[in-house]
């Protein structure tokens, strides 16, 4: 019944869901193009994916259920461990790269921390934070507005099959086949917030699909919502900003985050339940481009006055950078080489850009370290749970887009 | 210019400094601070295909210029005469001459390393170019030999960190309708 009813093309499953959650039996709202359960169940057998409902084992929405209601869930992969184990990192398809970079640092941190990993399944934002946390050796969890089946975005393809290499999950309400419509991203979004203990906004332009999961996750009251913060003129923070405004939690870096999940999530994922978070130092700082220094510090005065022009994300011209840094053209020369060779920017047609930021701080502490105290004596570890219990700790503080106002630390 | 393949060797006879103005993509925009570029990222693909790599590769000195103020359009602004820089250029290619009988641009690639040593730092930074830039064996030598300038512009004797960094970033092209610029 439920196998016919779900893969019946046509109404959205959360209008569906909606009528029975108030009562309506399966069986009147089938129609007449609805599929033989048969059908359905050797089309799903052919794809490997399955179809779990409410009562099942491993029905990941028990806890949280989303608003409207999720009736079923199909499912390629181990059933995702929904909000007890799970974080969702959002943001849209045309983030700055420092966002994108942001993303990955923290899908890898998350991962580090045995969090799974939940997203979309677009370019940008969505993509980065698989990636973080798949080359951490994490787990992640795709919630797709389309068929299981249907490979889009194309350009992720290759992504999708390594999440489910590494063990993780490709979830839809769409039965395969659906194409990907506009109209299915908004309930779509509401899944992804109600499969993590806490959505993660990485980058929100005004009315963007990324605010409607944050909106879904803030329904649950204080601390579901963490968010990035920008600048003012910065497009791709007025969502983020809007929301911080509203109310969400504003975090600056990896380790904010950890501390409000382990604030709002209380003990975090269990071991057993996750693939072991893998080793390594991913993050913002070793995405293979190597080398270079990789610290504020460790930048020299002139790299330090670029790269501080550059850290809203926008592309400046050499002649623009020129002014706003006010060094003469071989200085700006030297400057620039040494950025592109740590990394840190990048030219293009249109203009230098950063990709990314070196950390603030060289910390082995996983404690926020206050701003300008660079420290020998660091209290010890807050005990406070942030991860699983048993998962290493993080082994740095890795600062994300934004994390800027430190070149008043010359040395 | 000398052209060896299997069966022959052909000279022929050039000499010529090429000097060439792009725009950045079709609408002309990109990255312009005033307007903002219309082009898809086809568009964009279309234009810098256009262009075939090893001619790029070939070009020693790129500058991206920007929209002028009014003040620079009339000429207001501060600049520094052409007068002054012909001198400063006669007096660098004077020095190349005494030094090696023959200006920079003409030296023979195998006389390119010979005539321009470099500092151990600005080694190391040639050498991250290639490493990280993907800067072309042909790139390297082209880069060395754009550094020995810089520095006989300078007046330097020995070529430093700061004149192969200054080489390196006048040497490496700004992508041409780069897809990723126009996602901010």
């Amino acid at each position: 019944m439920l196998l016919s009813l779900a893969a019946t093309p046509g109404p959205m499953p959360a209008a569906v869901a909606t009528r029975l959650g108030e009562g309506r039996d399966p069986a009147s709202l089938l129609r007449a193009h609805s599929p033989e359960p048969r059908a359905v169940a050797a089309r799903l057998d052919e794809l490997g994916v399955r179809l779990l409902a409410p009562g099942d084992e491993g029905w990941p929405l028990g806890a949280t259920p989303p608003d409207p209601p999720g009736a079923w869930l199909f499912v390629d992969g181990p059933a995702p461990p929904g909000a007890a184990a799970s974080v969702a990192v959002v943001g849209g398809r045309r983030a700055s790269p420092l966002r994108r970079a942001a993303a990955r640092s923290i899908g890898a941190g998350l991962a580090r921390a045995g969090w799974c990993v939940v997203s979309g399944g677009a370019v940008g934002v969505d993509a980065a934070a698989h990636a973080g946390a798949l080359d951490a050796g994490g787990r992640t969890v795709v919630v797709l507005g389309c068929g299981l089946d249907v490979p889009y975005p194309r350009a992720n393809t290759g992504l999708f099959a390594r999440v489910r290499a590494a063990g993780g999950t490709l979830v839809s309400e769409h039965p395969p086949a659906t194409r990907p419509r506009a109209a299915n991203f908004l309930p779509r979004n509401r899944l992804i917030a109600a499969l993590s203990a806490a959505v993660v906004v990485v980058e929100a332009a005004e009315d963007s699909g990324s605010l409607s999961t944050a909106r879904a996750a803030g329904s649950r009251g204080a601390g579901h919502v963490l968010v990035l913060p920008g600048a003012p003129w910065d497009p791709g923070a007025s969502g983020c900003n809007q929301l911080i405004r509203d109310g969400a939690t504003l975090v600056r870096s990896l380790t904010e985050i950890l501390e409000e999940l382990g604030a709002t999530a209380g003990v975090g994922p269990s071991t057993g339940s996750l693939g072991g978070p893998g080793g390594g130092s991913g993050g913002v700082a070793d995405d293979g481009s190597g080398g270079g220094p990789r610290t504020w510090s460790g930048l020299d005065p002139p790299a330090r006055a670029v790269l501080t022009a550059l850290i809203d994300g926008q592309l400046l011209t050499p002649g623009r950078l020129a002014t706003a840094t006010d060094l003469p053209p071989p200085t700006l020369d030297a400057a620039l080489l040494d950025l592109e060779l740590a990394g840190l920017i990048r030219r293009t047609a249109a203009g230098i850009q950063a990709i990314d930021l070196p950390s603030p701080r060289v910390s082995t502490s996983p404690s926020p370290t206050p701003a300008g105290a660079s420290d020998p004596a660091r209290p010890p570890p807050d005990p406070e749970p942030r991860g699983p219990p048993g998962a290493e700790r993080p082994a740095e503080v890795l600062e994300c887009g934004g994390s800027g106002g430190d070149d008043d630390r010359d040395d | 210019m000398t052209v060896s393949r299997a069966m022959t060797t052909v000279r022929f006879p050039a000499r010529f400094a090429l000097v060439a103005a792009a725009n950045p993509c079709p609408c002309g925009h990109l990255g312009d601070s005033r307007f903002a570029c219309r082009c898809s990222r086809y568009d964009l693909h279309r234009y810098a295909s256009r262009l075939s790599g090893p001619l790029l590769d070939r070009v020693d000195l790129y500058v991206q210029v920007d929209r002028l103020t009014a003040d620079e359009l009339t000429g207001a602004a501060d600049a520094e005469p052409t007068a002054q820089v012909r001198a400063r250029v006669l007096a660098a290619r004077a020095l190349q001459r005494t030094r090696q009988g023959a200006e920079n641009g003409r030296l023979a690639s195998a006389d390119v390393a010979g005539h321009c040593q470099v500092t151990p730092p600005a080694r190391r930074t040639l050498m991250a170019a290639v490493d990280r830039l993907g800067l072309s064996a042909r790139g390297f030598h082209r880069a060395l030999r754009v550094a020995r300038t810089v520095a006989d512009l300078a007046g330097a004797e020995r070529v430093e960190d700061h004149h192969v960094k200054e080489a390196l970033t006048l040497r490496h092209l700004p992508i041409i309708g780069d897809r990723e610029a126009q996602l901010v």
